[in-house]
């Protein structure tokens, strides 16, 4: 029963993992239709700031992480300057590739700049965790379930209910007509695409105490959190935080008692049945064509 | 017309190809060739790799270079993949003024130059320790590190007569790497008259090691013995074996005893041993080598630069010893060579090609990597 | 594929010698090693990302899994020659059934998917791949991989030596390359791009959708499987690492940088991006860097890729001088004389749920007549048109058609047509 228990615990710390990097998908998907593909970067991006705010300006955790962040939305800014927005008429596949690009320039820059070596990330707390009825709680993965509910409560009211959320809502679920209402749909998509390297970053931070920081971090992770986003069905919120969740519980107990090897292959032939069975997911709207 | 831009491109690029390769040797000059990783995920090695080979040039050079030769290090990256390896090698196997190269650290690396390599019929050093590479039939390959048969030979008779331990779980990555030790080191405690308790593969970069923990737990192992290629996953491992409360001593391949992993897994690590081709206690000559290494590369020596240094002096003592760059010659002159002492250890060169037959063990005693023992094997 | 007559006639011959050159080259004059390996690569990859051109360039669907079947084709090679010590030749036959037959059963789950959902299929399929060929090692060998691949020794003539071996890879490529171009034109070719301009325009028309697109998915993992093939005899070692995911990103990057729907210009393309990471090899560590930034400029700045760059340089496609447009007659009066029905419907009606849009229509379409559809505002007329175009599905209704393709009466119930049932009506003879 313990072993089932602590299978859960570390399945849902994971997965929440992947829930935060695919908040970031999901975001960008709604606002622009596209699929970033360098979104593990930005985390990967944000755990490097922290090493070099924390390790080589040596400034304290509390201001290191505010100006990792908002250094991350200067890059997300800057990542939709370049990346997108002169693609923005074209279609999908030019601006997924050209993400891809992206997601390989910014790997190997940071190769360049800092090098191959891998580093650890101090954790928020000092404390390992709780050992609490034969299960371990490790208080990094503590931190990101805490953060990843905090983050869907911010998130839910911004979008509900302020101003601003609404017209990044309406940004995203009709171009053309919000900007006939009088939003700034440039504006709108810049700030999705800051907020969703913010988020990106932070998802990194939390993450690199645990996964360390190397340049394969942002790939690590990305590809499984798009799987999850498309299984709780792409384009909504909670479908990233559940198909997050249920995958990274479905990868923790398939490799437990099935297989440890194939525990990848789990994951993305669940994402198969899915997509065959069920594309729009989870929570999804249902995936059809007009006539 | 549009083939015809084509042929015109390809024409321009062997026309590249021809000067690029056209740069000939100056006279008292004597080439090494290396084939190592600039870019791609293992440059942080290739980096260390290429200081241990330039120390070594430099020391040679400043002791009047080999019969009157200066040696110069000619390098290609290799990307970290097989093709990116084999068009570095044929790049440089092109040039037809290098006498020796140094090649690959990684197996499958080795495997795919391999064709080539016997095609241009010169020696190549090689770091990669899967047994069967020296057991090919490939005459060119010499190995500058000892390979897993005899690492997994050194863990099992640690463990079951140094710790006296019998119930063993092996970790291992289910890459060639990991595979190849995994195969080894049950076969070695086989030869103990002990069956595994637990074999457990793992994809390289997990980012949680719970199911293979719990596994290690389940099956009430009293030791483990490891074979991870890399640090992240190792250091994730280490952390949730003391999470999780496992007892078990652990022997692990050369990457838990890594400045890296130190890095990474911090205090999880203390008590640990490891078997280590490169320990800087090992020997006098380990320990200049560590000390001058520290001071130009401002890290600790390990066995990424220790196995280039050793090669390229063993290539400049071979080609002095047979007082030509001739490539028959030069391998006679290398299979000779016994009881050379490099800082990976004595070398004594058999017929396959292999320099060395053991390994170090050393111990993780709080945060500090201290050298315990060297084995020796004579076969 | 509108060059006018004159240049046609000139560069055949032109591009049939610069073929033979490039073949001939090689083994008449001695070339290092490293290019010919270099070349090597590009030739095969070159097959492989001509796949892509067929089901990404014509027929429009996405495929990220291009790697997996290049893979399939090289295992497919290995496995048949190493361990069942079967002929070069039908090793790699082998392997190119073993990627078409899957490269059919991807494209049957376009169904119901497009767009990225397609490519997350694509993906899924990819991974799923890299991670059998990497842990079923009974069979692959796993991550160690199968060495020693032997060169085939065909018609008496031993391929060993890599100048030889690399003159038949260029033949093949040529050959492949040769097929994708004249595929274009073709009835198969033409109902690609028909899929990929306008899925449901085509399917209207007539053309079997879904057999085209599971046709492109599985052409495309042929040529990616001969390619593999051919590349394992090429490196002589093939490993599970060396077909993964970012493969095939460089392959669709090959495709999309050279222009996806020219076969030329995917040979451009790989050409390129396999001698770009050569070229940039002086800038070392940074170069990676480079060709990210590269692929980013490439997608902003040359939409239609290299190829469509190139070919707009050689100026706008000529105009055939056809003379004064004709006036064409409304309906047919020849047709019209003869008489008789091409289309009868009884009873048609189409509810969406409560609402009735059409209730009980009948109507006779007759051969050579123009008929009009008339009706104030929410009357029916769309919708009418759209159960006849087989858009939607009609809730009751009898039909007679002397079509047999009306795609409505594939969905009604029906008797047999009457004398002399005919191939297809055209869509547009019944407004």
């Amino acid at each position: 029963m313990a072993i089932f228990l602590q299978l859960l615990f570390t399945g849902i710390g994971i997965g929440a993992v992947y829930s935060l990097v695919a908040l970031g998908f999901v975001l960008i998907y709604r606002a622009t239709n596209v699929v970033n593909f360098a979104q593990g970067e930005f985390a990967m991006l944000g755990a490097y700031l922290m090493v070099v705010t924390t390790q080589d300006l040596g400034l304290p955790y509390w201001a290191a992480i505010l100006i990792s962040l908002a250094a991350m939305g200067v890059i997300g800014a800057l990542f939709n300057l370049g990346v997108y927005y002169p693609l923005r008429h074209r279609s999908f596949l030019p601006v997924v590739i050209s993400t891809i690009g992206a997601s390989i320039l910014l790997t190997n820059s940071v190769l360049v700049g800092y090098g191959p070596a891998p580093e650890s990330l101090a954790g928020m707390f000092d404390f390992p965790g709780f050992q609490i009825a034969g299960v371990f709680l490790d208080s990094q993965y503590l931190l990101i379930i805490g953060v990843t509910i905090l983050l869907v409560a911010f998130q839910y009211f911004f979008f509900e209910h302020t101003l601003l959320g609404k017209k990044m809502q309406a940004t995203s679920q009709d171009k053309e007509m919000a900007s006939l209402l009088g939003i700034p749909v440039a504006r709108m998509i810049m700030l999705t695409f800051i907020y969703s390297a913010i988020l990106g970053g932070l998802a990194g931070i939390l993450v690199a105490p645990i996964l360390f920081v190397s340049v394969g971090l942002g790939s690590q992770v990305a590809l499984k959190a798009f799987a999850a986003s498309i299984i709780g069905g792409f384009g909504d919120v909670t479908g990233a935080i559940v198909g997050g969740l249920s995958l990274g519980i479905i990868e923790t107990f398939g490799a437990a008692y099935i297989s440890v090897p194939y525990k990848d292959a789990f994951a993305f032939l669940v994402l198969f049945g899915f997509l065959l069975i069920r594309p729009q997911g989870i929570f999804g709207e249902k995936v059809a064509q007009k006539a | 017309m549009s083939k015809r831009q084509v042929t015109a491109g390809a024409i321009v690029a062997l026309a590249l190809g021809y000067g690029i390769a056209a740069s000939a040797a100056s006279a008292g000059e004597i080439k090494i060739g290396m084939v190592t990783p600039v870019t791609g995920p293992a440059a942080e090695s290739g980096k260390y790799a290429q200081i241990g080979a330039k120390m070594a040039i430099e020391e040679i050079n400043a002791a009047g270079g080999v019969n009157g030769n200066t040696l110069t290090l000619v390098i290609e990256d290799d990307q970290t993949t097989n093709p990116g390896a084999v068009a570095a090698f044929s790049r440089l196997a092109s040039q037809s003024d290098i006498a020796v190269f140094l090649g690959s650290i990684r197996s499958t690396q080795v495997d795919a130059m391999s064709p080539d390599i016997m095609k241009v019929g010169k020696p190549v050093f090689i770091g990669g320790t899967a047994p069967q590479l020296t057991h090919q039939g490939n005459q060119w390959l010499f190995r500058c590190r000892p390979n897993d048969s005899y690492s997994a030979r050194v863990i099992a008779d640690f463990g079951v007569d140094t710790l006296g331990l019998k119930k063993w779980a092996i970790v291992h990555s289910t890459d060639a790497f990991g595979t190849g030790g995994m195969n080894a080191l049950t076969a070695a405690l086989k030869t103990h008259g002990l069956e595994p308790a637990l074999v457990q593969g793992y994809p390289n970069q997990s980012p949680d090691f719970s199911a293979v923990v719990l596994a290690v737990k389940s099956s009430g192992a009293d030791i483990v013995g490891s074979y991870f290629t890399f640090e992240n996953d190792l250091g994730i491992f280490s952390k949730q074996l003391k999470q999780f409360g496992i007892q078990a001593k652990w022997v692990g391949s050369p990457s838990i005893a890594t400045a890296t992993a130190i890095k990474l897994a911090g205090p999880t690590l203390n008590g640990t041993y490891g078997i280590a081709d490169f320990a800087a206690d090992s020997s006098p000559e380990a320990k200049a080598f560590s000390a001058k290494y520290e001071s130009i590369a401002h890290a600790i020596a390990d066995n990424f630069s220790s196995w280039t240094f050793d090669a390229v002096h063993i290539a400049a003592k071979a080609m002095a010893d047979a007082k030509t760059t001739e490539p028959a010659k030069v391998r006679e002159a290398i299979l000779a060579i016994k009881g050379y002492k490099g800082v990976e250890g004595t070398y004594n060169f058999d017929q396959n090609g292999d320099g060395l037959h053991g390994y170090n063990i050393v111990q993780n005693e709080g945060g500090k990597i201290v050298f315990s023992k060297h084995v020796d094997y004579n076969d | 594929m509108t060059t006018g007559s004159s240049k046609a006639a000139l560069a055949v011959p032109l591009l049939l010698a610069a073929a033979a050159a490039s073949v001939i080259l090689p083994l008449v004059h001695p070339v290092n090693g490293y290019l010919l390996n270099l070349f090597m690569q590009a030739a095969t990859y070159a097959m492989a990302v001509l796949g892509l051109t067929v089901v990404l360039g014509y027929a429009g669907q996405i495929s990220i899994a291009q790697a997996g079947f290049f893979g399939l084709g090289a295992y497919g090679l290995a496995i048949g020659t190493t361990v069942l010590h079967l002929p070069f030749i039908v090793a790699l036959l082998l392997g190119v059934c073993v990627a078409g037959l899957l490269g059919a059963v991807l494209g049957a789950s376009t169904l119901k998917l497009g767009g990225h959902y397609l490519a997350m299929v694509t993906i899924s399929f990819q991974q799923i791949l890299t991670l059998v060929l990497t842990n079923w090692i009974s069979l692959t060998n796993g991550p160690d991989g199968i060495r020693n691949i032997p060169r085939p020794s065909l018609f008496g003539i031993s391929w060993q030596d890599s100048d030889r071996y690399l003159a038949l890879c260029l033949v093949v490529l040529y050959g492949v390359g040769a097929f994708v171009w004249w595929l274009k034109g073709t009835k198969l070719g033409l109902g690609m791009q028909a899929v990929r301009d306008n899925e449901l325009a085509a399917e209207v028309v007539g053309v079997d959708t879904y057999r085209v697109k599971v046709t492109a998915f599985c052409l495309s993992a042929l040529l990616g499987g001969l390619g593999g093939g051919l590349f394992a005899g090429g490196f002589g070692y093939i490993s599970p690492d060396q077909f993964s995911f970012g493969e095939s990103v460089v392959f669709l990057t090959m495709v999309l940088l050279g222009g996806a729907d020219a076969a030329v210009g995917s040979a451009v393309g790989t050409a390129l991006l396999i001698l770009l990471p050569e070229w940039l090899r002086f800038l070392k560590g940074a170069y990676l860097a480079v060709y990210g930034l590269a692929v980013i400029l490439i997608m902003v700045f040359m939409p239609t890729g290299l190829w469509g760059v190139l070919s707009r340089l050689a100026g706008p496609p000529r105009l055939r001088d056809r003379g004064a447009p004709e006036v064409l007659t409304l309906g047919d009066p020849e047709a019209a004389a003869k008489g008789g029905l091409l289309l009868e419907i009884k009873g048609l009606a189409k509810h969406f749920g409560g609402l009735k849009a059409l209730d009980g229509v009948d109507i006779s379409v007759e051969r050579g007549k123009v008929h009009a559809l008339i009706g104030p505002n929410g009357s029916g007329k769309t919708t009418m048109l759209n159960v006849l175009s087989g858009i939607y599905r009609p809730t009751r209704g009898r039909c007679w058609s002397m079509a047999s393709r009306s795609p409505a009466c594939r969905l009604m119930n029906w008797p047999p047509p009457g004398s002399g049932a005919r191939s297809r009506t055209s869509g547009c003879s019944i407004a």
